[in-house]
């Protein structure tokens, strides 16, 4: 079955996307942006569609249209090129434009839409989008609500219960606050409000005009006049409102930009989040009114709802994020891109539409890491949390002493970096291994989960086949509070396990440093004099007695001090032998290499 | 009578057989539609699989051929304060200005052949017609002796980087 493509058919910009994978995402237009302006103009025999229809707009106001969804619905005509549209027309323009970009990105062609509108739109309005749509080519499947396509990308449509939910909609023109009610799957709209004369838009003008005010003040210059000037104000004024979404102080740097009888006039200053709050507060403030009278026509208080919904990129204004979460006494969610929740909620109902949601087995993700314990109480993962499932994964581990017998495998979960702060899962032996020095024998360990978040894990030698295996049911079995409780510790504690982890490591590395130098000085034998050979054994007996202390620096400096002696000691050897020796010294370095794709996990000698 | 009666007890069953053959029959007819819806399931899920890696290597190719694009954004924006700088120079070459601008315009023209040479490229706007894929027209203005929709003035330089248009170029246009 072919997909079906959703449209978010805005006054200002346009969206289109996608379900893949059983994700929505959106489709980048030819010029490679996720929004396309809603603007068409005509030039001659050309029709200009988005981007390239704005940036001629001035130099062709009477063929240029914009805003066009406003007329939807209207017997109004609008002229352009001599000839008359009608507002259906226009917008199929755009619609065609966003079709071809969808058929360009999936590499086949599109004839089915579910596209946006408003909730409070009329028959006539959602008729004259639905044939819109049917001139530009595309079956209409569905026309739903924007706040209920937001609604479905955040995934409400799943939850069982009745529930209410408030969209608060804050576009680059327009502001729509609607209140739906949501059971069983079905979204019934019970009041919508706002004021399709208020966005984005009129917050950049209002900083515009405070920083040409500002540099009057200054310099007596009034920029207004100037168009280039007021350009680069306007492109500023935009950036800087952005920037205070994550910052509190936006830097605003226009050099050059007037000329005086003194020389060149820079426009130098930075703007911070209370003054750009002080600007517009009494614009954002008015979107109070709309939400209140839609709060009282639904009869509705605070408590009743379940949901806040945040759309529109102007929802990106902290300020904005308060003043919903004051008013409504609830956080509201806002994980989802703003511009781009609405097509993604229509492109969800197209994959209802297909089947393709039905279809899709939702795949779960495994809520915590799963790994083992190895040498030094350091807990490796072997699946991060968060993937997919079902997977497996395998590594492969060494002993961590000569002629180790067994090996313990510790199954653990969590994100702590030490095993002991994890919870475990379980526990379990793979026995008569064959004598062999430490870090010779290949132990692979395979963690496999299923789709209902079965783990099972295996570990086999390598070098005999022998494996042994254990299953655990358990580990789906946490709540969310549980998991939430073991994600949010580990970040509690994230710079004390580090530091744990960082000794653990230390640790290690003294005691493979130790193992080194000794398996050196036995393979070596009396190539090495007697003095230097005294000198490392020394070396090693202080390490090994720091490392029954808890002083790590000492048992750091130690290390290096061993590792630069076994050096020397190495170098000397080699410097005295003839050329042909380059073999071994070759072979060496190999065995490192293969040493260091293996891990050794503590596995306690039996 | 006896072989009548064993007769019997065979037609029995075999009629039993027979019914747990169908029955079997009816089982095995069931799976076989299982499997091959589930096959098929499988074969769609793997091709979309496929379709979605080529269609994520084409957006990874395309965003790694623009990398940088961002940068050279920002680096427009120090070329286009230096060309500002620069134009601030008077007739008068030997006055301190332009002492100390000359050093301005060897760096600027340093950040200019640095660019040229990763392939950024100044878009030719001045007397030609206008065009929306390459131009952004903030004004326009009656010019004498010259054609509407010819390029009058640039105010702000366009680029493009690789072929693609980095950033358009600002001009006015003959009405």
């Amino acid at each position: 079955m072919s997909k079906i493509i959703g449209i978010d058919l805005g006054t200002t910009n346009s969206c289109v996307a996608v379900l893949e994978g059983g994700e929505a995402k959106v489709i980048p237009n030819s010029e490679g942006n996720r929004t396309t302006p809603s603007v068409v103009a005509f030039k001659g025999d050309d029709e200009l569609v988005g981007e390239t229809a704005k940036r001629q707009a001035v130099t062709n106001v009477k063929n240029t249209i914009s805003s066009i969804k406003r007329k939807m619905g209207t017997s109004e005509k609008v002229e352009a090129n001599g000839k008359k549209y009608t507002p259906e027309e226009i917008s199929a323009k755009i619609l065609s434009k966003l079709k071809k970009d969808a058929e360009s990105y999936l590499g086949e062609k599109v004839t089915k839409a579910v596209i946006t509108v408003p909730a409070y739109f009329n028959d006539a309005e959602r008729q004259a989008t639905k044939n819109a749509g049917k001139i530009a080519g595309l079956e209409v499947e569905r026309i739903i609500n924007e706040p209920t396509a937001a609604a479905l990308a955040y995934g409400l449509d799943k939850q069982d219960k009745l529930q209410t939910i408030l969209v608060y909609d804050l576009g680059g023109g327009t502001f729509d606050v609607s209140i739906l009610e949501l059971g069983d799957g079905v979204f019934e709209v019970k009041a919508t409000s706002g004021n399709n004369r208020l966005g984005g838009d009129d917050f950049d003008a209002r900083i515009s005009d405070y920083l040409v005010s500002e540099f009057k003040k200054e310099h007596g210059v009034d920029l207004s006049k100037d168009k280039m000037a007021m350009q680069r104000i306007k492109d500023a004024s935009e950036k800087a409102k952005k920037d205070l979404s994550g910052m509190t102080n936006a830097q605003i740097s226009l050099p050059f930009i007037a000329q005086s009888d003194e020389g060149p006039l820079h426009l130098e200053t930075s703007l911070s989040k209370a003054k750009f709050e002080d600007l517009c507060r009494d614009l954002f403030d008015s979107t109070l009114e709309p939400v209140r009278k839609a709060m009282k026509d639904a009869k509705l208080t605070n408590k009743d709802i379940d949901k806040v919904i945040l759309v529109g990129g102007s929802t990106r204004i902290p300020y904005i994020q308060d003043l919903v979460q004051k008013e409504l006494g609830q956080e509201p969610n806002k994980g989802v891109n703003p511009d781009e929740v609405v097509a993604m909620g229509a492109a969800i109902q197209g994959g209802v539409l297909t089947g393709e949601v039905n279809d899709i087995v939702l795949l779960d993700v495994t809520p915590l890491s799963l790994g083992i314990e190895t040498l030094g109480d350091v807990m490796t993962v072997l699946i991060p949390r968060n993937t997919t499932i079902p997977t497996s994964k395998s590594q492969v581990f060494s002993t961590a002493v000569d002629n180790q017998p067994a090996v313990d495998i510790h199954v653990l979960q969590g994100e702590r970096p030490m095993a002991r702060d994890n919870k475990t899962l379980g526990n379990f032996q793979l026995t008569n291994l064959p004598p062999a020095k430490r870090g010779v024998p290949q132990i692979e360990v395979t963690f496999d989960i299923d789709a209902n978040g079965i783990v099972n894990v295996k570990a086999k030698d390598l070098g005999t086949g022998k494996e042994q295996s254990i299953t655990i049911t358990s580990s789906t079995n946490l709540t969310d509070d549980e998991i939430d409780k073991m994600v949010k510790e580990a970040e509690a504690n994230k710079e004390a396990d580090e530091k744990k982890k960082e000794e653990a490591e230390v640790r290690n590395n003294a005691d493979s440093m130790i193992f080194q130098t000794e398996k050196a000085l036995e393979d070596l034998g009396d190539k090495v004099s007697a003095s230097d050979k005294e000198k490392a054994e020394d070396l090693i007996k202080e390490l090994k007695s720091a490392l029954e202390g808890t002083d790590v620096d000492k048992i750091k400096d130690k290390t290096e001090e061993l590792s630069k002696t076994a050096m020397d000691l190495a170098a000397k050897v080699y410097q005295n032998a003839k050329p042909e020796h380059e073999d071994t010294k070759e072979d060496t370095t190999e065995d490192k290499k293969t040493d260091d794709n293996v891990e050794e996990a503590k596995f306690e000698e039996k | 009578m006896e072989n009548n009666e064993e007769i019997k007890e065979e037609v029995k069953k075999e009629n039993k057989e027979n019914k747990k053959d169908k029955k079997n029959n009816k089982e095995i007819e069931k799976l076989h539609e299982e499997n091959a819806s589930l096959n098929d399931k499988l074969l769609r899920v793997t091709a979309e699989m496929q379709n979605m890696r080529k269609r994520y290597e084409d957006e990874i190719s395309r965003i790694y051929k623009y990398d940088g694009e961002k940068i050279i954004q920002k680096l427009l924006a120090v070329l286009d304060n230096f060309e500002r700088a620069i134009n601030m120079d008077t007739e008068d070459k030997e006055d301190e200005i332009s002492k100390f601008l000359s050093g301005f315009k060897i760096i600027y023209s340093d950040l200019r052949s640095y660019l040229e040479s990763i392939g950024v490229k100044e878009i030719e706007c001045m007397k030609q017609p206008f065009n929306p894929e390459t131009m952004e027209a903030v004004m326009t203005e009656k010019a004498e002796g010259v054609e509407a929709g010819i390029v009058i003035d640039v105010l702000q330089k366009g680029y493009t980087y690789n072929d693609k248009v980095v950033r358009h170029a600002m001009v006015m246009v003959s009405e």
